[in-house]
């Protein structure tokens, strides 16, 4: 900045080869192998448990355990995968399903509405101020929520019951999917809408032909997060579930308690849990950034 | 056309928009009332069961005595212990999630400009944050334990081997796995915004002969502040009301409470003890600490926007 024109002159002409064979050659190249390295070493962190899990899951029960563990499976056997499908695993993957779906299905459908409102009437809807008061619910530790609610449910027979667990799931799901809505609405130009009263339009009319067609790719984000809080879900499936609905994180607790873990059933369910965001990831991988950004990243 | 229109649309649209009170509380009814009912319904009854003395499994009824309970929770080491080990996990878990996400969203987006290897490195880095906490813990207590893998490996390197889930390492164990699990959330986040910035920022830096350092710390940074900012502040929240890895990895907390944090205390006070009492105290203290973070947060930010 403070250089001379002479400067800036004489720089020149290195400057125009350094452009041609990348800059700082050198220094580039060795930062580039640092990088490269980092980057290998932390894949290989992130990679390892994936392994080790399907890895295991290959093992009859006993090698699970082997002294020294074996790094792949010296007795290959898919008699854990056999396993998923008795009762308690696969009633379990059940259930989760259900309430998986039931709580997301809701969530989007009530948070879409609350969100719209949000945006669009925000004076008699108490606007920023009350979505914020919703997305601050997601700060509360869940025990706080689960001890009453435990009494509450109670006394009006929902432990344990689907119903119960949907409405639970929703109170954390209804707060995250309005807050999301509301920003897809208000990234949706009004004059959509305008347009469309004046073609005659009613206003139920356009909501569901112009405005949500237009916020597919919102509710999509939308879904995905709520099914993914749903399907994880793990201190409340413990509290409020029992025998009849008990979503597959409660029962892992229940293979790995007393001397006999079973770790080859453990991880087969761990792999098998992992199979749907798994998939989530791979095929919608952008809406879901969206989401878990609370709609800052656009 | 284009003259007559303004002056059309607008009455139609905002008789039809504006105007209205009763549609968009009925739109916000169903969300606000759920929300209400598993929220402040609990606020309030916890509350009141904080200032009583209640153990259900022994058939007594509730003993009112007033604020004791806040006195033994505030006076307990065990309270504190669980606060401190709630500090280590926010401060040291957190901050090694910004950092190493940060560094590796822009090492990605630099140095790595092939398509398809970005697509699969993301991929593969996101994959542990789409996992429940209680699979994430298993597998972590899994590698962890006494025979496991990673003593397995210290022992091939000719290192000691550690009680991993002990009374000294396991919150640690706990903030690796949750590193291991969310370090992918910021990445993600300023790796994003970092694709947003337009190259024609960083050409005059360039052409000033300004080092990848000094263009990374002094343009980058500063412009992806806010999104930082966000990214920080949703893992702070999500890892202070942390239960369900520890609770997996360190058998709840254990050996003893040394693992604990508050939330778990107050899950093993509530569902193991059952001293309702004493553990509605310990919810309401931990949902204040939340409320006043999340007001002051709201103020900060209606202040910046």
């Amino acid at each position: 900045m403070s250089t001379t024109t002479q400067d800036s002159v004489r720089r020149e002409a290195p400057r125009a080869r350094e452009t041609a064979s990348e800059p700082g050659r050198d220094t580039f190249r060795i930062g580039r192998w640092a990088i490269s390295i980092g980057l290998i070493v932390y894949g290989i962190f992130l990679i390892f448990p994936f392994y080790w899990t399907i890895n295991t899951s290959l093992k009859p029960s006993p090698e699970a355990l082997a002294q020294p563990p074996t790094l792949v499976p010296n007795d290959f056997t898919t008699s854990s995968y056999s396993w998923l499908t008795s009762t308690t695993p696969s009633s379990a993957l059940i259930d989760s399903l259900v309430v998986t779906l039931g709580s997301t299905a809701l969530a989007v459908l009530f948070g879409a509405m609350a969100g719209y409102a949000f945006s669009r009437w925000p004076k008699p809807t108490g606007g920023e101020e009350m979505a914020f008061f919703l997305l601050s619910t997601r700060i509360f530790p869940p025990v706080a929520v689960a001890l009453p609610i435990y009494f509450a449910f109670d006394r009006f027979r929902l432990l344990d019951t689907y119903t119960g667990m949907i409405l639970l799931y929703l109170s954390f799901g209804i707060p995250l999917a309005t807050w999301l809505m509301r920003s897809f609405f208000d990234e949706l130009p009004r004059s959509y809408e305008e347009a469309a009263y004046l073609d005659g339009y009613g206003r139920i009319e356009t909501f569901f032909k112009v405005t949500l067609p237009l916020v597919a790719p919102g509710i999509v984000a939308t879904a995905i997060l709520t099914a993914l809080f749903s399907w994880n879900e793990f201190l409340f499936a413990l509290i409020i579930g029992g025998d009849h609905v008990k979503t597959y994180p409660a029962i892992i607790p229940t293979l790995a308690t007393g001397f006999q873990v079973d770790w080859s059933h453990i991880t087969a369910l761990s792999v098998a849990a992992m199979v749907p965001p798994v998939l989530v990831v791979i095929f919608l991988r952008k809406h879901l950034v969206r989401g878990m950004s609370l709609g800052a990243v656009k | 056309m284009s003259t007559v229109e303004p002056t059309l649309k607008r009455p139609v649209a905002s008789r039809v928009l504006s105007g209205q009170t009763l549609v968009p509380r009925l739109l916000v009814l169903p969300a606000v009332l759920i929300v209400a009912l598993t929220t402040l319904y609990p606020a309030v009854w916890s509350l009141w069961i904080s200032l009583h003395s209640w153990f259900p499994s022994q058939g007594t009824g509730r003993i009112w005595v007033g604020l004791e309970n806040y006195k033994d929770v505030l006076g307990s080491d065990r309270f504190w212990h669980a606060m401190k080990n709630l500090a280590y996990f926010v401060v040291v878990g957190v901050g090694v999630q910004m950092v190493l996400g940060i560094a590796l969203a822009l090492a990605l987006y630099e140095f790595v400009k092939k398509a398809w290897l970005r697509v699969v490195l993301l991929t593969v880095f996101l994959m542990p944050m789409m996992l429940s906490p209680a699979v994430v813990g298993d597998i972590w207590r899994f590698i962890y334990q006494r025979a496991g893998v990673l003593n397995y490996f210290f022992e091939q390197l000719g290192l000691p081997q550690q009680d991993w889930t002990g009374a000294k390492l396991g919150i640690w164990a706990v903030i690796l796995s949750d590193i291991w699990q969310w370090t992918a959330l910021p990445m993600l986040v300023v790796f994003a915004g970092r694709a947003a910035i337009p190259d024609s920022l960083f050409e005059a830096a360039r052409l000033d002969g300004a080092s990848w350092w000094y263009r990374t710390t002094r343009i980058t940074l500063p412009l992806l502040r806010d999104l930082i900012i966000i990214a920080l502040l949703l893992r702070m929240m999500d890892s202070y009301k942390i239960i369900d890895s520890v609770f997996v990895i360190t058998n709840r907390g254990g050996p003893g409470t040394s693992n604990e944090l508050p939330g778990l205390m107050a899950y093993t006070t509530a569902f193991v003890d059952f001293d309702i009492g004493k553990a509605a105290t310990i919810t309401w203290l931990l949902g204040t600490i939340a409320l006043v973070f999340m007001r002051l947060f709201w103020i900060a930010f209606r202040r910046r926007a």
